[in-house]
């Protein structure tokens, strides 16, 4: 596959968290879900490592797998 | 002395010369000392001199050597440690300030202990990316650490300091770790032999964790020998044996691997191949899911590691750390459980890869180190950062958890390295091929300047 556009997922245009973050994910809620409360400096940064993330996550949920295939959690090479 | 065929290594020559009585350690380990204090300004690869402790070592092998007992096959040789590793008598701050109010670690990590036992006298930790996490060594805390061939330029990350020293020539051999690259990516543009072995192979007691799923740890050293004399002791004593590399399927990686590396990388490839009589090229499947997969397992590990950390006292951490592990801990179980049955299926096709070749040749990173002050490089076209992406050749062999020997090009200029991948236990068959490199010339490690090779102590 072409990996040219899914080296560095885009970071979302607007840098704010919360519920009005249409352009990225809800940081602000995902944080609160985990007890993690982001300082208003970090979260430009936050916003723009979870897109990043989400690019990633988008690109491995592509793909199918067969539902045999279980998670590596014991994993020898 | 020579080992196996080849000029010693200079670990190797030193203990050699301690054991005969011809240097004594305390001599060796001072001059050394003495020699980062005046030389690493320029680097920043070392965070911590060991001095009295390392002395005090030295001192009990040379009354070994006195009295007539084995002082061991690393007898007075000095070396460092990636700041991570516990070292009796220190805290481990695996590169944060977050970590310095813990208590001195009581013990040495197991592989320190090994190789203290086997005569080798640690004098210094090392300068690392925050809590491993990087491809760059720019640290917040503890400063950037510099590459001795061009000090203008990063040394690579996140085991920096343990490259830069052995490049500098400070040591003749260090200890990092590597969850995606970082022995790798630094061995390379350093121009030091490093080694990653098989993942679950090293014990990583006494090792402060990044990502439990990838994370091993490894020597890196000036020559071949030196660095499978001290891979063996790690490895607990173990032989590492050394099959006739005319034996050994050698075969190319392409597709992924083959794109964006320089001409002069290239090139070097190209050398190797023809002078090892190998001519197969072999494509791995879904290299780009594989390295987002190991990405996405790193992020999710080490934000869970550092959640109750990030909850109290967020702002202690480097900032080039902190949003990352932040944007980590919140991953959703679907993703990271994505990602690790991934790596499952991944697996199955390296192994069916592994099956026409023993050893795989691939670059380390895209080409030459990137300056600090214009820290990208250039994929498919496009200037990217070069802390999130130097490893972009490293992450998917992480992925498989597969032995890489790390192998400096011996080329005009900057360093540039290759990967030797093996199969799962197959560290033999990379020292062959590795040996095999050094002695034709075609890769070797050329430190600035061996301070530890003078015998005027």
């Amino acid at each position: 596959m072409s990996s040219a556009a899914r080296l560095s997922p885009s970071a979302p245009v607007a840098g704010a968290g919360g519920h009005d973050d249409r352009k990225g994910p809800p940081v602000a809620d995902m944080a609160r879900i985990i007890g993690l409360s982001i300082p208003a400096a970090c979260m430009p940064d936050v916003v723009a490592n979870t897109a990043l993330l989400q690019g990633y996550a988008d690109l491995v949920s592509g793909f199918a797998l067969p539902d045999d295939c279980e998670p590596a959690y014991e994993y020898t090479p | 002395m020579t080992v196996q065929g080849h000029k010693a290594g200079a670990a190797l020559a030193i203990a050699a010369d301690v054991r005969a009585g011809r240097r004594s350690a305390v001599s060796v380990v001072t001059a050394v000392i003495a020699d980062i204090e005046v030389r690493d300004t320029r680097f920043n690869s070392v965070t911590r001199i060991l001095g009295p402790a390392a002395v005090a070592q030295a001192e009990e092998v040379d009354k070994a050597v006195a009295a007539g007992r084995d002082p061991g096959p690393l007898a007075g040789v000095p070396f460092g440690v990636k700041d991570l590793f516990d070292v009796r008598g220190e805290v481990t701050t695996a590169g944060s300030i977050v970590l310095r109010d813990n208590l001195p670690a009581t013990r040495d990590a197991e592989v320190v202990e090994r190789l203290r036992a086997a005569g080798a006298v640690p004098v210094a930790t090392l300068n690392m990316d925050e809590f491993a996490y990087g491809f760059s060594t720019e640290n917040a805390h503890t400063g950037t650490t510099r590459n001795p061939h061009d000090p203008a330029r990063l040394a690579g990350g996140s085991s920096g300091g343990s490259a830069a020293s052995v490049a500098a020539g400070l040591l003749p051999f260090t200890l990092g770790s590597d969850t995606n690259g970082s022995i790798r990516v630094p061995s390379s543009l350093c121009g030091v032999w490093g080694l990653k072995p098989t993942y679950g192979q090293m014990p990583l007691r006494g090792v402060y964790p990044f990502v439990a799923s990838l994370d091993v740890v490894g020597p890196m050293a000036d020559t071949v020998e030196d660095l499978r004399a001290v891979y063996g002791i790690m490895a607990g004593g173990v032989h590492v044996g050394e099959p006739d590399v005319g034996d050994v399927r050698v075969a190319r990686l392409g597709g992924w691997f083959a794109e964006n590396i320089s001409p002069e990388l290239a090139a070097g490839i190209d050398r190797v191949m023809a002078h090892l009589g190998h001519d197969r090229v072999i494509e791995l499947p879904e290299v780009a899911r594989a390295r987002a997969a190991a990405f996405l397992i790193s992020a999710a590990e080490g934000g869970n590691l550092h959640l109750p950390r990030l909850r109290r006292r967020a702002m202690q951490y480097d900032p080039a750390t902190r949003g990352r592990l932040m944007a980590g801990a919140m991953l959703p179980a679907a993703t990271f459980v994505q990602a690790q049955r991934f790596r499952r299926w991944f697996r199955g096709h390296v192994h069916a890869a592994l099956a026409h070749a023993d050893v795989l040749v691939a670059p380390t990173t895209v080409g030459v180190a990137p300056r600090i002050d214009q820290p990208s490089i250039t994929v498919n076209g496009r200037t990217v950062s070069a802390r999130a992406n130097l490893g972009i050749f490293t992450q998917p062999i992480s992925l498989a958890g597969l032995p890489v020997l790390a192998a400096p090009l011996a080329v005009d200029g900057l360093p540039q390295g290759i990967q030797l991948i093996g199969a799962p236990g197959g560290e033999a068959k990379l020292f062959a091929v590795a040996a095999e490199l050094q002695r034709a010339g075609l890769a070797a490690c050329r430190p600035i300047e061996a301070g530890y090779a003078r015998k005027d102590s």
